[in-house]
């Protein structure tokens, strides 16, 4: 009975994944046949290391997404560029340690941002969309507050050398968060107790209370959990950049959504996963690197990824017909 | 008294008192409102209130629209060129004004009868209408004849500007267009999808006539904002969007759609207008400016959805009189 | 009622943040009511920038309020205030438009778009208010203009690089944001001068957004699709950005034009077969721009000979051009080829400029402007 389970949910899974997977080796194929060198070992180390950072925002947006109700997190951009300012300002007797601090720190600093956000969404009742936003202009007013506009500090060495290669085109970054990906979707997603239960709030909340579960901690703990994420993933950008200047991030909001869908999840919540957002960060990814490879100006460029995203779309999230 | 107690329920009296309040501060803090302060406020933030209806409605049915912003750039930009190539300033703000009608449309079409998600339908066609007037105008340039911005700031009678009247129309075909039942079946398509459609209400139809609607808007605060700053600029129109989803907000309009109305969100452009203004004049470190921005901003967006939550006020209610009336 | 209450309270809650924080800020930053009779008690100034996403913006903002305190000090201003916009053109507006309402002498006003700022200056020129742009161009009668020669800063630079190459070569370039008008100026410069190199060919141009990860990504993507780069042209803020691609593409960089943060100039020092350029586009411009505003509200007249063309139109001889103030490279050769034609900006060798820097964080920019004295001996009668 759970064999026939397990393989009706690989076929599902496997069916929101393709497109994804598709698109990747068609884009793939279109950029080898652009240029010479698109498919060198450089190029898709640099291409798997920003795919890297945009995965970890989109695990922090699936999180909040599936936890439904219009979930969202306007505020990932935001609170990864406060912790790409303030992470690099630990500075401990030994690097290696001021890295594992740094993590630390800047998990608990979004988190707490996570946590307000939760706080506005379910016990004050602001729109996800609305809370999110307006904290991302909290955090960004913040951001420039503490930093007084100049970061003061270099990044140490230990935090650079995420962009060491490691075998091939993989660089410590990349497999860093590939592994980080699959424990998160195996064990976060969908063995524990906790992700079953964002799943069931996710699809019907009045439902899940029901069965006993407490869905306004559910649900805060998914932001509190995107929060630490985007956190995580704002050190790594600064890793990778090597400085941090103020909003760098502030793209990666929108992307990490658009990801998020582009991989499967649907935006009502309770269905959703990991991966797909992984994909759909490929996709992204991919997409920006050929536009610029084309040396396209850059309206045009705007204009082409706007139509791709909504052909994108099109296919794939449109809501089902009334009728039903 | 009756009066009183009826203004207060009203959705929009948070945003009301806010814009009240701060005003007076400004007042208080640079010893007096000027005329021509107000004037000019005004002057530079019809585009932002033009938006704030234009999303209004949009989320009035249960959607959204962050595309309103790159429209106005898309506008800025052809009234620029095509004024530049010779035509009149006049073709040239109708034509402006179409392409922003030919965009709501588009989003319409998308969101209405292809039904996507509103959200991303309208990142992506905002990413699309960016791009366009990047494409035409790639460097800010290009200028037109003062006398249109004097026409913009006179006025009929001299005494009732232009852009005031411009909101002004704008109300007036909301306005109209609510007391017909199109109103009212757009206000309970927001309450409930499902329950509208089953009620044989034509659900795409209304998205799509909503989104045109918005695109309007957007095309009204394009010509006012060209006429502000007399010349072109492809990226003006970026921050609008989502401020304006703000001033909803903030004027009461509930993102779940089917609560509020435009009234509450002009008022809430005005009130963020007078925000970014007093927070210069309190002459704070630039350092903390954008931090109490946007902290004030948080509990003005708090404020407005607690007074208009219902359930929340109950149980506030329960608290300080016990079994009393319904205010 | 109950509505009403809550309403209520919540607003008292945020007008107690916005007193707090007008205490919390600095004491003395209060809309004074002597801010409108001028001349005895001192002038306002008010400064409104139109940009604040990097460290350049910040320097130049902690550079323009420490020249402003010295000021102060010495009585000739009583109040300035300062306002800064993420590049949004209306709330630039709305600040400047709260300012000439607060009472300002002056408005400094440095623009997220040079065309934007037509319905402003009007309403502070009606006001008796004086406008000086500063930094950033843009032309309106009746202001002034005091920035910083663009033009210049960046043929110094295409001309190194193409004299460095020896005529001849493929270069890749990264710009800054398009659609402003420095990136405008600095391109227009560029062609012009590529135009008389005509064996150096350029392979790209793309924008890099005045941003070290944008140039990055930009730069990898270069080094993937070109196998045959000589030299990289690109402007401030960028370098570091670029040098880290090329290393994680395992590559080193012969040739590049650089920046002059500190951190750059660090790593440019360790690296020997590595050689670049820095030209300052100082922060400290903006210390020019207050001393200029103060000089006219104090009724100076400006030397008329220091006027040149403004860069938006040739017509109106309202501006003060600012040539870089360094010119950093290995060697500090002041009669280089690159140098011609820039007698004001002075060539120093990158040890003096890693001194000069010395105790300053990573990110700082070389920095340096004139002095008061030099200011009203260059450009007043």
């Amino acid at each position: 009975m759970s064999q026939a389970k397990n393989n009706i949910m690989i076929e599902t899974l496997k069916n929101s994944y393709t497109p994804a997977i598709v698109g990747s080796i068609l884009l793939l194929i279109f950029g080898r046949v652009l240029s010479k060198g698109f498919l060198s070992i450089n190029n898709i180390s640099s291409i798997l290391m920003m795919t890297s950072i945009l995965t970890m925002a989109s695990i922090a947006q699936a999180a909040v997404i599936i936890s439904g109700d219009s979930g969202l997190d306007m505020s990932i951009g935001a609170i990864m560029s406060m912790t790409a300012l303030f992470g690099p300002m630990i500075v401990l007797q030994s690097e290696g340690a001021s890295v594992a601090v740094m993590v630390i720190a800047v998990i608990v600093m979004g988190g707490m941002v996570g946590l307000i956000n939760g706080i506005g969404v379910q016990f004050l009742k602001v729109v996800p969309l609305v809370m999110t936003l307006i904290m991302s202009s909290v955090v960004n007013g913040f951001s420039i507050f503490i930093t007084k506009g100049q970061p003061a500090v270099s990044v140490n060495d230990a935090l650079l050398g995420i962009s060491k290669q490691l075998v091939g085109p993989v660089r410590i970054l990349s497999a860093i968060v590939i592994i980080l990906l699959v424990l998160l979707e195996v064990f976060f997603l969908r063995k524990s107790n906790y992700g079953r239960s964002l799943f069931l709030v996710g699809n019907n909340t009045n439902a899940a209370n029901l069965c006993g579960i407490n869905s306004k901690w559910v649900i805060i703990f998914a932001y509190v959990f995107a929060g630490a994420i985007a956190g995580l993933a704002g050190l790594m950008l600064v890793g990778y950049a090597g400085t941090a200047q103020m909003n760098m991030a502030s793209s990666y909001t929108m992307l990490s959504v658009a990801a998020v869908v582009i991989g499967g999840t649907k935006l009502t919540g309770g269905k959703g996963t990991f991966i797909g957002g992984a994909l759909g960060a490929l996709v992204l990814i991919l997409i920006a690197t050929i536009l610029q490879a084309l040396n396209m100006v850059a309206g045009l460029r705007s204009l082409i990824q706007g139509v791709i995203l909504i052909a994108i779309l099109m296919v794939n999230s449109r809501a089902p017909k009334l009728r039903q | 008294m009756i009066k009183g107690k009826k203004v207060v329920s009203q959705s929009f009296f948070p945003s009301l008192l806010l814009l009240v309040i701060f005003f007076a501060i400004m007042g208080v803090m640079n010893h007096g409102l000027t005329l021509s302060f107000v004037k000019s406020l005004i002057l530079t933030n019809t585009p932002a209130l033009c938006l704030a209806i234009g999303v209004t409605v949009t989320i009035l049915v249960g959607g959204t629209d962050i595309s309103l912003g790159s429209i106005v750039s898309l506008v800025n930009v052809v009234i620029i060129t095509l004024a530049g190539l010779g035509y009149s300033i006049t073709i040239s703000a109708l034509i402006g004004l179409l392409v922003a009608v030919i965009c709501g449309v588009f989003n319409g079409i998308v969101i209405g009868i292809m039904r996507v998600n509103p959200l991303l339908t309208t990142f992506a066609t905002s990413t699309i209408y960016a791009g366009i007037a990047l494409w035409i105008l790639p460097n800010p340039g290009g200028s037109i004849d003062y006398a249109f911005a004097k026409w913009y700031m006179g006025g009929l009678f001299g005494f009732i500007m232009t852009p005031v009247m411009l909101l002004i129309l704008l109300v007036f075909i909301w306005a109209g267009a609510i007391r017909t039942p199109f109103g009212l079946k757009a206000y309970a398509l927001g309450c409930n999808e499902k329950k509208a459609y089953a009620s044989g209400i034509n659900v795409n139809g209304i998205r799509v006539l909503v989104h045109t609607f918005a695109g309007l808007t957007a095309g009204v605060a394009g010509i006012c904002l060209t006429a502000t700053i007399c010349s072109g600029s492809p990226t003006v129109g970026a921050t609008m969007s989502l401020n304006s989803i703000a001033a909803a907000v903030i004027g009461g309009v509930s993102l779940n759609g089917g609560k509020g109305g435009i009234f509450g969100a002009i008022l809430g452009a005005g009130f963020l207008s007078i925000l970014s203004s007093i927070v210069v004049a309190a002459n704070f470190s630039s350092y903390s400016q954008s931090f109490i921005k946007g902290l004030i901003l948080l509990i003005g967006v708090i404020a407005s959805i607690l007074a208009g939550d219902k359930v929340l006020k109950d149980k506030i209610k329960g608290i300080f009189c016990k079994g009393g009336a319904k205010s | 009622m109950k509505k009403r209450i809550i309403s209520i309270i919540i607003v008292v809650s945020m007008i107690a943040t916005l007193v707090t924080g007008c205490g919390s800020g600095d004491s003395t930053k209060n809309a004074t009511t002597e801010s409108t009779d001028a001349s005895e008690e001192g002038f306002v100034i008010g400064f409104s920038n139109g940009y604040w996403g990097n460290t350049w913006r910040a320097q130049m903002v902690e550079d323009f309020e420490a020249r402003c305190e010295e000021y102060k000090e010495d009585g000739i201003i009583a109040d300035y205030m300062v306002s800064n916009t993420e590049s949004d053109a209306t709330e630039q507006l709305n600040q400047i438009n709260a300012m000439i309402d607060a009472g300002v002498d002056a408005l400094i006003i440095d623009p997220v778009s040079p065309t934007t700022l037509t319905s402003a200056v009007q309403s502070a020129l009606d006001k008796g208010i004086l406008v000086v742009i500063g930094s950033d161009p843009a032309a309106y009668e009746g202001t002034y203009c005091v920035c910083g020669n663009d033009a210049a800063f960046q043929s110094i630079l295409t001309t190194w690089i193409c004299e460095k190459l020896g005529g001849k070569g493929n270069i890749v370039s990264i710009t800054g944001e398009a659609g402003v008008g420095t990136d405008i100026l600095r391109q227009d410069a560029a062609a012009e001068i590529l135009a008389k190199y005509p064996n150096i060919k350029e392979l790209a141009s793309v924008p890099g957004r005045w941003s070290e990860t944008e140039a990055q990504s930009v730069m990898s993507t270069y080094l993937s699709t070109y196998d045959n780069i000589d030299g990289v042209l690109t402007q401030d803020v960028m370098a570091e950005g670029i040098l880290k691609a090329f290393e994680n593409a395992g590559e080193t960089p012969s040739l590049m034009t650089g920046d002059t943060v500190k951190s750059f100039l660090t790593t440019w020092s360790e690296m020997d077969d590595f050689d670049s350029i820095g030209v300052t586009y100082t922060c400290g411009f903006i210390c020019t721009v207050l001393d200029v505003a103060v000089g006219l509200l104090q009724g100076e007249e400006l030397n008329e000979s220091a006027l040149v063309a403004n860069p938006y139109d040739k017509n109106l001889k309202n501006t003060i051009m600012l040539d870089p103030t360094y010119v950093v490279t290995r060697e500090g050769d002041q009669d280089a080829v690159w140098m011609e034609g820039h007698d004001l900006s002075k060539a120093i060798t990158l040890d003096k400029a890693l001194e000069m820097v010395a105790d300053k964080a990573d990110t700082n920019f070389l920095d340096g402007w004139l002095s008061r004295e030099e200011v009203a001996e260059a450009y007043f009668k």
